[in-house]
Formats: structure tokens, C-alpha cells, sequence
């Protein structure tokens, strides 16, 4: 958390998180370069500096894809979330010097302006065959720029989160626009099994991880527990839940996590007011609730995180009947103050 | 996420699944695959390579002519129509919808014929 926008807010974490980036890339590089030049001598640099690089680009999108429901299917790929950021950002310059590259490579020798030349190099745009795929490379490109500059909690604050999110969400677009983009490519320039089957393999297994983590999501959002006469919903016994800990319910379609500290009970909306993190995944530290994807904090009797901070989430009200935890679906304001019940 | 987003991710996802498998199929279902040839040049400066629509050729060194035109051969092993021209070294790629069974580069300004490869 930060109260002035900085350019990255360095901590320890974030510090050894971009070593394993900086050095998963340069082994990579290195790798992919050492491999190229002993099975095809002939290769010129451009070309290999273009493959190099647009390959790590898409092995990074892959990595950064499957972080999301691997985390919600095994928490501990959580910490990979931490920074995912950073990976991103990463990965965008990894995807730009293959796009430079290539464009110096084959669109600046001409007389008509490169980027013109992307678009009609090849016309072929009726055939799904011989489709112009660097279009869709560049379009991706494009795609990426917008993501990685408006990567900052500067423009998350701006934007809202809600816009922010779905600007965000059009690395979607951008991954099928790649995965045409190799897939024609690799059939057009130089066609190679092995690059298309590694291609296909990642498509499947980022496409079922994400299908699976969502229909577990689903069952979880239609959970539908019993009310009492009063339309308190019935969750669970207090000794069920942790300490310092949450148990996460559905509570009229929305996720709410039900805390327990030091004997005393909370309930606040399970939702992050930074990304979205899930406030019921994290812990209590230091007496405030704590994100468990950027440490966010909130105070649990009123959702409020602490001064001079200012996000602020719904609070529940909760009850003890014998010895079973209700709560009110109705929720109150973000930052209402409520009373913590003992247990 | 709120509830709506995490529905937006799995509609995504649905969709994606179905639509990219069956993009890739009608992208790939015109294509034949033949086995590629290819032929070197005896000084190994030059290579050829012939695979389905494509001629790839891989220039290690420059030419000390001032031109370099490359022309197919056709199955009667005439020379066909121009590809195109080669100049600095690197990896040069000409499709053409023709059978072809080699290539002759040739010096237009001196109108010598440089090299031919069969494949």
C-alpha cells in the first residue's frame, strides 16, 4: 500500500520476485540462442533475436495466464500472483523488441511506411490459410502496450477498478490474436510440428485449467445455505473457522469472508478494493485483515483500512445461535462500523 | 473478483475453447504437406530448400556480381519465372504455385549463370 505513486513500490518480495524474472529470461535467452546456433548455424542474427524473443513473449503469456487458476485451484501458487505485475510489464518488452525486430527486418527496406506495410505486405485476407498473421501480431503488440502502460496503481485508482479490470481482461483478445499470429506464422514461414504441437499442448492445458477453476468458482457462487425465519443465513460453527483466519461463504450471489481474532467474530465483503484480491484467502496481521495478493489492509469491525488509508469495503452483521454462526445478507454501507461478536 | 467478472472469465474461456480449435481447422484443412527438398551449391555458399508453395533459400556469403537474380526451374528443368533477387546474406523465402525441381541464381548485368541447384 502506498500513499504517493511511485514508480514501483520496492519491497524485499517484489526485489527477489524480479531476480527469478530477470534470470528465468536471460537463462532462456541464452538457451534458445545456444541451441539455435549448434541445429542451424545458417540462422542470421535478426532472425534469431526475432524468435528468441517472440518465443520467451509467449511462453511468458502462458506463465502469467495459468498463475490465476492455478492459484484458485492450489493455494500455493499464490505468492506467483504477488508480482504477476512485473511479469507482465516483462513480458511486454519481450513481445516489442520481437515486434521491432521484425518490422526493421521486413517492412523497413521498402518505400512505404512500415507500419502501412504490415497491413498490405500481404493481402490475403479472404484465406485463413495465407492470412496476413504479422496483423495479428501487431495488433496483439498493441494490446500488450495498452496493458503494460496502465500496469500501475496510478491508473487502477484513475480508472477504477472496475474499468481498469476490464481493460486488463483484454489480454484474453490478446492471447488468441497469438496464438493465430504463431500458429499462421509457423505454417506460412517455416512449417514445424514441433512448434505447433507446443503451441496446441499450451492452448489446452491454459484453456482447461482456466474452464475447471471456473466451474469450481461457479459451484461455489451457487451455494445456497439455509435461512432461518428472520433470513439470517446459517454458515458455520465459530471453532470451524481458524484463528486469525476466514471461512468464505456466498451470500446473495456475492462472496463474503467471516473472520475470527482473538474470540471475536467479523464479516466483511470478500473483495479487494485493489485488484480484486480474495480479502478471505489472507490473514489477520497486525489486528487488520490482509490481502493475501498485495498486502492491502482493513480494519475487521469496520472495513475500513487504517488511517491515512482510504479503501473501504461492506461490513456484514453477524449473530450466535446455538453455538452456529448466522449472518444478515443484507450488507451495510462499505465502512460501516459493526459490533464484533464474541465466541 | 465479484461474481460478474468471474462469469465474464468462464464465458471467455467457453468461448475461446470452442473458437480457436475450429479457426485452426479451417486455417489448416487446405494445406498438403509434402516432403521438402533441397539442394547446396557446391562451394556451400548457397542453399536451397523446396517445401509445399516455398522456396527457401540461405545465402552464407555475399556475391561478388553486382546482380543475383533467382529463377525456378521447372520439371522439364527450363527456366522458369523470376523469384526474385538476392543481395546481402540471410535467409530469402519465395512462394510460387509451380512444381519446381531447382533454382538457377543469375547475373542479369553480365548474363551468367552463377549457380543452379537441383534438388
Amino acid at each position: 500500500m502506498g500513499l504517493d505513486y511511485k514508480w514501483v513500490l520496492w519491497n524485499k518480495h517484489k526485489k527477489t520476485y524480479d531476480k527469478f524474472i530477470i534470470g528465468g529470461m536471460v537463462g532462456y535467452l541464452v538457451l534458445f540462442l545456444a541451441i539455435s546456433i549448434l541445429t542451424n548455424p545458417e540462422m542470421t542474427a535478426e532472425t534469431l533475436i526475432i524468435r528468441a524473443f517472440g518465443s520467451l513473449a509467449i511462453l511468458m503469456l502462458h506463465v502469467i495466464l495459468v498463475i490465476g487458476p492455478l492459484s484458485r485451484l492450489n493455494k500455493n501458487f499464490l505468492p506467483l500472483l504477488y508480482n504477476r505485475r512485473h511479469l507482465g510489464v516483462s513480458m511486454f518488452f519481450a513481445a516489442l523488441v520481437h515486434g521491432l525486430f521484425s518490422i526493421i527486418q521486413f517492412h523497413t527496406l521498402g518505400k512505404v511506411n512500415p507500419i502501412y506495410s504490415i497491413f498490405t505486405a500481404n493481402m490475403d485476407y479472404g484465406s485463413l490459410t495465407n492470412f496476413p498473421f504479422q496483423v495479428l501480431g501487431f495488433l496483439a503488440l498493441l494490446i500488450l502496450f495498452v496493458m503494460a502502460s496502465t500496469s500501475h496503481d496510478f491508473f487502477l485508482h484513475n480508472l477504477s477498478a472496475k474499468t481498469w479490470k476490464r481493460l486488463h481482461m483484454m489480454v484474453y483478445l490478446a492471447y488468441g490474436l497469438i496464438i493465430m499470429h504463431v500458429f499462421l506464422g509457423a505454417f506460412q514461414q517455416e512449417p514445424s510440428v514441433f512448434t505447433i504441437s507446443l503451441l496446441i499442448f499450451g492452448f489446452i492445458m491454459m484453456s482447461s485449467l482456466h474452464i475447471i477453476a471456473a466451474f469450481q468458482e461457479s459451484k461455489i457462487d451457487t451455494y445456497k445455505g439455509d435461512i432461518d425465519a428472520n433470513g439470517w443465513l446459517k454458515v458455520c460453527r465459530p471453532e470451524e473457522i481458524e484463528e486469525s483466519r476466514a471461512k468464505i461463504f456466498t451470500v446473495v450471489g456475492e462472496r463474503v469472508a467471516i473472520f475470527k481474532h482473538e474470540s471475536k467474530l467479523s464479516a466483511i465483503h470478500n473483495v479487494c478494493k485493489h485488484q480484486g484480491g480474495p480479502l478471505g484467502e489472507g490473514k489477520i496481521v497486525d489486528g487488520c485483515i490482509t490481502c493475501p495478493w498485495h498486502g492491502y489492509q482493513y480494519l475487521p469491525n469496520n472495513g475500513q483500512s487504517p488511517p491515512p488509508f482510504t479503501e473501504k469495503v461492506k461490513t456484514y452483521e453477524l449473530k450466535i445461535e446455538d453455538g452456529m454462526i448466522y449472518i444478515n445478507p443484507n450488507a451495510f454501507v462499505e465502512g460501516t462500523e459493526v459490533t464484533l461478536i464474541s465466541c | 473478483m465479484i461474481a460478474g467478472q468471474r462469469k465474464a472469465h468462464k464465458l471467455i474461456w467457453l468461448g475461446m475453447a470452442l473458437a480457436i480449435p475450429i479457426v485452426l481447422f479451417f486455417a489448416v484443412r487446405n494445406l498438403t504437406f509434402t516432403e521438402a527438398i533441397s539442394g547446396t551449391s557446391p562451394s556451400g555458399q548457397l542453399k536451397a530448400r523446396f517445401d509445399t508453395d516455398r522456396i527457401t533459400i540461405t545465402l552464407n556469403t555475399s556475391f561478388k556480381s553486382p546482380s543475383a537474380v533467382v529463377y525456378a526451374l521447372d520439371k522439364e528443368g527450363k527456366i522458369g519465372r523470376p523469384l526474385g533477387q538476392l543481395s546481402a546474406p540471410g535467409t530469402y523465402s519465395f512462394r510460387t504455385s509451380d512444381k519446381v525441381i531447382g533454382v538457377v541464381v543469375v547475373d542479369k548485368i553480365k548474363e551468367q549463370e552463377l549457380y543452379k541447384i537441383k534438388f
